[in-house]
Parts: C-alpha cells; structure tokens; sequence
C-alpha cells in the first residue's frame, strides 16, 4: 500500500513557490487542509484531507467560526508580506463579516466565545458555560 | 495584549486512550521543535525586526502557534486523561507522574524538560528568519514523524493540520527574508 505522498508526483516540483501566484482557494476546504492557498499545499498522507466529523450541532456551528477565522489568518499573514494586494484585502473584509455572523449565531445558543461577547449580559455569569476547548464535547 | 476565544483553532476529540503517543506528542508542547518554543521564539525575536512587515509577521506567525500549542496540549490531556497511575507506569510514565500527577509540562518525548535555549535569538534579522525558517521545517518532521507512530485518525487530522501550518509559516518567513535581503538589511 502506497500510504505516503509522492513528492515527485507533485506539480510544485522545481517551480520557484515564490512566482506561482497565491489564489486562496474556498474557506471550507481550505480549513480542512489546514492551507488555503492551493499552490503551497503538499499533502503527506494520500487520505489527506480529512473531512470534518462534528460530534454534534454545537461543534457544526463552531466549525463554521473555526472555518471562516482560520480564512483571517492565513490572509493576515499573506498580507502582511504583500499589503498591496487589494483584492486580498476586499477578501480578508468578506471573512470577517461572514466570522462575525457564524460567531453570533454560535454564541447565542451556546455561550460566549471571548469576553467582548454580545452574549455577556447573562445570570449567571456566561463565561463559565462549558465546554472548555480542551474537553471533548 | 492577547485576548482569549474559547476554542480551538481545529477541533481536537480524541476517543481512544493511547499513552504511548500521548508520552511521543508532549515534544511538540515542550520540545526544542515545538509550538512552544516557536511562538515564543516568534514573539521574542519580533522587537528586533527592522520594519512593519517583519513586525506584523513575528508577531502573527508567532501567536498563531500559541494557539497551536493550545491544541497540542488538548490532543496530550484527552489521551492521557483517563489513565491510571499503574498504566502510565507502563508506558515510562511513572516519572511524570511522580512529578505532576497527570498535569501538563512541557518536555520532549524523552523526558526533558523546555528551555529558554530554544529561542535562538540573535538580534540579526536575516540570521533569525533562516532559524525560523529551519525551526519550521524541523516542526513539519516532527509532525511526519509523529503521524507515522499512531494509525488513530482522531490524532492525525489535527497533526496533519498542523503539519500544513508549518509549511505555510516556512512560506512566509521565505518570503520576508528574500525581500530583506533584497533590501539589504543585515
Ligand atoms: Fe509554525
């Protein structure tokens, strides 16, 4: 069985990363990668990548956050080489908009997510609402 | 300032007790390659980059990895947490349990504990960004090296994101260091 990446098969092979140009490639599936930019992702395990498995809705909601945050860091630090990059910018703004919506419609129903929450003014105190990110949910 | 947010940056549910790798992943908390050593290697080397870009990155790259360590600290506590003292004796955790009962404390996969030495900091900025371009490239073999000890898919998703996240942040310190160079920073 031929578990392992070949990196001889890959396309990126010889050709100098720095002059492909880096088009981001959708939230969703770059957040599965862990790589949002399809001309610097280099798998290792042919299985890659995993699909997401949420062990309930709690945790699908909170992938949507994950997915959309995770599209803010890796265009912030994109930017922060190239910070001429508009369409870049316009894109890194969309994210931001779309975090903002999947963080509300997560805190609503589950607790705030950081401590300048909308969801705060709550008794007793919303902070403590668990689970605490290390504790499988 | 930091400010927390209440979840992991990739979820981490781990079903399966397995102290074996629990005792391999800590280097990746507390290990010279770790998420430990690279966010505050990256944080600490931030104040010496000579201009907004080299700023912004160290300080991105390098709370970026703090949230990294988090879940390498989540991945440990979930396969270690339901293990009695006699099992972790077992696996040559009896030592670490001596010490920390099952606390978290970062130290390689042999035992030894995190040091400062692991910053590596030498205040020139072209000789910082090749170390963190080697610290990178290091921490995706690690990664390889750690996805090849264990067949539980709970455990090689979020190493396998991780590995990815290095190849990323190898990417851009590549790419600030050409443009330092061309520039003639020293
Ligand atoms: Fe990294």
């Amino acid at each position: 069985m031929n578990l392992y990446y070949n990196p001889l098969q890959s396309s990126l092979t010889n050709i100098p990363i720095s002059n492909q140009k880096q088009m981001p490639i959708d939230s969703q599936t770059g957040f599965i990668r862990g790589n949002l930019f399809a001309n610097l992702y280099e798998p290792y395990l042919r299985s890659e990548p995993f699909p997401l498995k949420p062990i309930n809705q709690r945790e699908s909601l909170l992938n949507k956050v994950r997915e959309y945050d995770f599209a803010l860091v890796e265009l912030d630090l994109f930017l922060d080489n190239h910070p001429n990059d508009q369409e870049k910018i316009q894109l890194y703004n969309q994210y931001l908009k779309q975090s903002k919506q999947a963080r509300q419609e997560y805190e609503q129903r589950y607790g705030p997510l950081s401590l300048n929450s909308d969801w705060l003014n709550t008794y007793p105190w919303g902070w403590l609402t668990p689970p605490w990110p290390w504790e499988v949910s | 300032m930091w400010k927390y947010v209440k979840m992991l940056q990739y979820p981490v549910n781990i079903k399966n007790k397995d102290l074996q790798m629990a005792k391999y992943l800590v280097t990746q908390y507390g290990g010279s390659n770790g998420e430990l050593a690279a966010a505050l290697r990256y944080l600490n080397q931030r104040y010496t980059m000579p201009d907004e870009k080299g700023k912004a990155l160290l300080t991105d790259i390098g709370t970026e990895e703090l949230a990294h360590l988090e879940i390498i600290a989540a991945m440990v506590y979930q396969l270690m947490k339901d293990a009695t003292p006699q099992e972790l004796r077992a696996v040559g955790l009896g030592g670490h349990y001596a010490e920390h009962a099952k606390a978290l404390y970062p130290t390689d996969a042999n035992g030894f504990p995190f040091t400062v030495t692991y910053f590596a900091t030498t205040g020139d900025p072209l000789a910082d960004l090749q170390e963190d371009m080697a610290a990178e490239q290091k921490a995706r073999a690690v990664y390889e090296n750690l996805i090849n000890l264990t067949n539980d898919p709970d455990v090689i998703a979020p190493l396998s994101f991780l590995r990815q996240r290095e190849i990323i942040h190898f990417q851009r310190f590549k790419e600030l260091f050409e443009y330092y160079k061309a520039k003639g920073y020293k």
